[in-house]
């Protein structure tokens, strides 16, 4: 059986992984409840679950992400700290990102990886396009609003049903993992002149999050997609302790002049009354 | 008149500035009596207590009068320039050049202690989303948007990267009201993997070849627009001779911190020295100052040790400490517990360690960047303090902790476990917010809580 490498990061591109020959799993963290004070929630929870996979990918996106590299609990060999630059705008992060991505590379043939080909690397990144583009959702009914921000325990999906049941939809995920998080759709004519290069690009020049400097394709995203989806209010989604994604609560309600509202997620469960109580009042108001 | 150190009150500084004054006393432009300082807003003056001498004085006065000398420079045609987050690097560029001026909004995360929150920086922050969850650096955000405290800067300069959260999106929300930071990255530093060229950078922490390389492309593109806003290219000389006033500065203030620390009685208070690393940073707006700040300093400590004149009566415990505070007066609370201090890691050690000299000096400049402790692993900060500690004879480690901050929560467990398995020493973590008086008694109560696990641990 091939090496599985966890992750949970966007930037860490899937398809580098399998092109190498082993298995990409995006790692979609449970509890992190107990984390320590200050300590958010979802790296506590993401360091615990990727604690029992071969190999963990954590990325320099945060800074408590970053920090937790070093209390995994797994042999530091298996574990990989990806350096995702914050700026995005000159030549010279964007040749970080792609030297961090070889490097990667050399860290997974050291875990029994084969560096691929570029007709294989391709060929692996049109499987995903494909997967990508085929896997829309269709939502219809219901106030539509946005569900924008971190990515998602596995205990945090009910949110999405909690909006149902109030009556609204989740027109827009634009939470990680969410299409959000989808590089841009790779050119034919790039994958055939370096499929390393491409692949860098459309992640690295694409993806919208709230760590990047600036954070203008975040911007940009949500007030294209809110407009292009009428969307009517939005849910912002977050950690404890997480300050990029709590810093965009008034951005967002500046920018998008839709309501906004802030859930505070890996607190405790009685907060998830209080929590129910907060999205039923604003698809309520919304209707 | 009696020149043996204390620690006194603001009231008594009334007195004790006449007497230096009836002495004979000559003070630079910014000179005068501390008390005036109030007259300004500076509330928290009168709940500290201060050493009594001249140099004291001296360095105080040149503390809180740096707003004034930013907008002088500012009349005087000078270009400030706002650097946030690195923490001593590029304004050694800026003061590089003849007509440029640096300085560290950050700083103003002092201004709701030293003015007792009396301004409307933080109520500024509030309204912008940039509420108490984040650290007491926020107050930046407040004085830019008041105008307050410092003049607007020409050139905003912030490295962000592998940055603490709290400021990577404090500088963000500072953006999109309307303010333009020139964004430059500061990659995580990482340890060489095996055969990848390495360099040993300024402090003992290695680096790859290629991350210093990145660096220097990022400080060149730093370098190209100090050149433009300044209209005078920034050329290796100038750059050189900057970075050799920067290691005479260093080197002054190794001086002093290797005396503070190592002398039998102690002969500076811990809030001066805490004062006197923070000049180091930027040169609170004036190098040539600096020099002479430190210079008064030095003499005065040496004075003082030569003469086996120090503050505080009993053998008092020897404490590192590790982060700043966010109250001043956290600094004298742990002398009135009985403590010194006998080492600190105030999160920019890269602006004390010397910069290569043998290099070019945009090489020497990225190594310094990289030798950040806030870059590299928790581990490598932890192993440096464990370091130091050994070194500087600790009898306890004190960290305390930024509230708010996205990096404490995980990199104080990390420091306190090193420290506490390779060390052996009793560690305290306190978190300091930025007026403690409501939670004095508590900060207190384990602060002789620390000092008395180190004399149990003297008599056993």
């Amino acid at each position: 059986m091939s090496v599985s490498i966890a992750y949970l990061s966007p930037f860490v591109p899937a398809e580098w992984i399998e092109a190498h020959g082993l298995r990409a799993r995006r790692v979609e963290a449970e509890g992190g409840v107990s984390a320590a004070a200050g300590a958010c929630p979802l790296a506590t929870a993401f360091a615990q679950c990727a604690s029992d996979r071969d190999a963990v990918v954590f990325t320099t996106t945060c800074d408590q992400m970053r920090r937790m590299a070093e209390r995994c609990c797994i042999d530091p060999s298996r574990v990989f700290l990806m350096n995702v630059p914050a700026t995005w705008e000159t030549a010279g992060a964007f040749a970080l990102y792609t030297a961090e991505l070889r490097r990667l590379g050399r860290f997974m043939v050291r875990l029994g990886g084969i560096a691929p080909a570029a007709q294989q690397l391709a060929t692996v990144m049109r499987e995903h396009d494909i997967a990508r583009r085929s896997g829309a959702v269709v939502v219809d009914g219901g106030t539509p609003v946005a569900m924008v921000g971190a990515p998602l325990r596995r205990e945090d999906r009910w949110l999405f049903d909690c909006v149902n049941h109030a009556g609204g939809c989740v027109a827009l995920d634009a939470t990680e993992g969410g299409p959000r998080c989808w590089p841009a759709q790779f050119d034919e004519r790039g994958m055939a002149a370096d499929p390393l290069a491409e692949l860098a690009r459309k992640y690295f020049l694409t993806i919208p999050d709230a760590f990047r400097r600036p954070d203008t394709l975040l911007q940009e995203y949500l007030q294209r997609e809110v407009a292009l989806r009428t969307i009517r209010g939005v849910i912002l989604v977050r950690y404890l302790w997480c300050d990029q994604w709590h810093a965009q609560l008034v951005r967002l309600k500046e920018s998008l002049k839709i309501p906004v509202i802030e859930i505070d997620l890996g607190g405790q469960d009685h907060d998830l009354p209080r929590i129910r109580t907060r999205i039923e009042s604003l698809i309520g108001i919304l209707r | 008149m009696n020149d043996l150190p204390a620690q006194i009150s603001l009231d008594q500084w009334a007195e004790r500035y006449r007497q230096l004054c009836d002495g004979g006393l000559r003070e630079p432009w910014y000179g005068g009596p501390l008390a005036r300082h109030l007259a300004d807003g500076d509330y928290r003056l009168l709940r500290l207590r201060y050493d009594n001498s001249a140099a004291a004085l001296r360095l105080w006065n040149f503390l809180l009068t740096e707003e004034s000398r930013l907008f002088k420079a500012r009349q005087e045609g000078k270009k400030i320039i706002g650097t946030m987050k690195d923490l001593g690097t590029v304004p050694i560029m800026a003061y590089s050049l003849p007509n440029a001026i640096a300085f560290y909004p950050d700083g103003a995360w002092w201004v709701p202690c030293i003015m007792e929150n009396t301004t409307r920086d933080l109520r500024i922050a509030d309204s912008l989303g940039i509420d108490e969850s984040f650290c007491p650096v926020r107050a930046m955000l407040g004085a830019f948007v008041a105008c307050e405290h410092f003049p607007q800067p020409d050139l905003l300069i912030c490295s962000v990267g592998a940055t603490c959260d709290d400021f990577s999106a404090i500088a963000q929300r500072l953006a999109s009201v309307g303010y333009s930071p020139f964004w430059w990255e500061i990659p995580h530093r990482r340890r060489p993997d095996p055969d990848e060229p390495a360099v040993t950078l300024p402090g003992g922490f290695a680096a790859p070849v290629s991350q210093v390389a990145f660096v220097k492309g990022e400080l060149q593109r730093i370098r190209r627009e100090l050149s433009t806003v300044c209209s005078r290219e920034l050329t290796d000389d100038m750059l050189a001779a900057g970075i050799r006033v920067a290691n005479r500065v260093r080197g002054m203030l190794r001086e002093l911190r290797q005396l503070v620390f190592t002398a039998p009685r102690c002969p500076l208070p811990a809030l001066e020295l805490l004062i006197a690393e923070m000049l180091a940073i930027h040169y609170c707006s004036d190098r040539g100052e600096t020099l002479a700040v430190y210079q008064d300093l030095l003499d005065e400590v040496r004075r003082r040790v030569a003469d086996n004149q120090g503050l505080f009566p009993a053998d008092p415990a020897r404490i590192f400490w590790v982060n700043p505070v966010a109250d001043l007066r956290a600094m004298n609370l742990l002398e009135e517990c009985g403590g010194r201090l006998c080492g600190t890691e105030f999160l920019f050690c890269h602006a004390l360690d010397e910069i290569p000299e043998d290099v070019s000096p945009m090489d020497a400049l990225a190594q310094m960047a990289l030798a950040d402790p806030m870059v590299g692993s928790a581990g490598d900060r932890a192993m440096r303090i464990c370091n130091d500690a050994r070194r500087l004879n600790a009898e306890a480690v004190l960290i305390s902790r930024i509230p708010g901050a996205s990096h404490c929560a995980l990199e104080g467990r990390v420091i306190r476990e090193m420290i506490e398995s390779e060390l052996r020493l009793p560690v305290l973590e306190l978190e300091v917010p930025p007026l403690s008086d409501a939670v004095g008694p508590a900060i207190q109560t384990r602060m002789q809580a620390l000092v008395e696990a180190v004399r149990q641990r003297r008599a056993r």
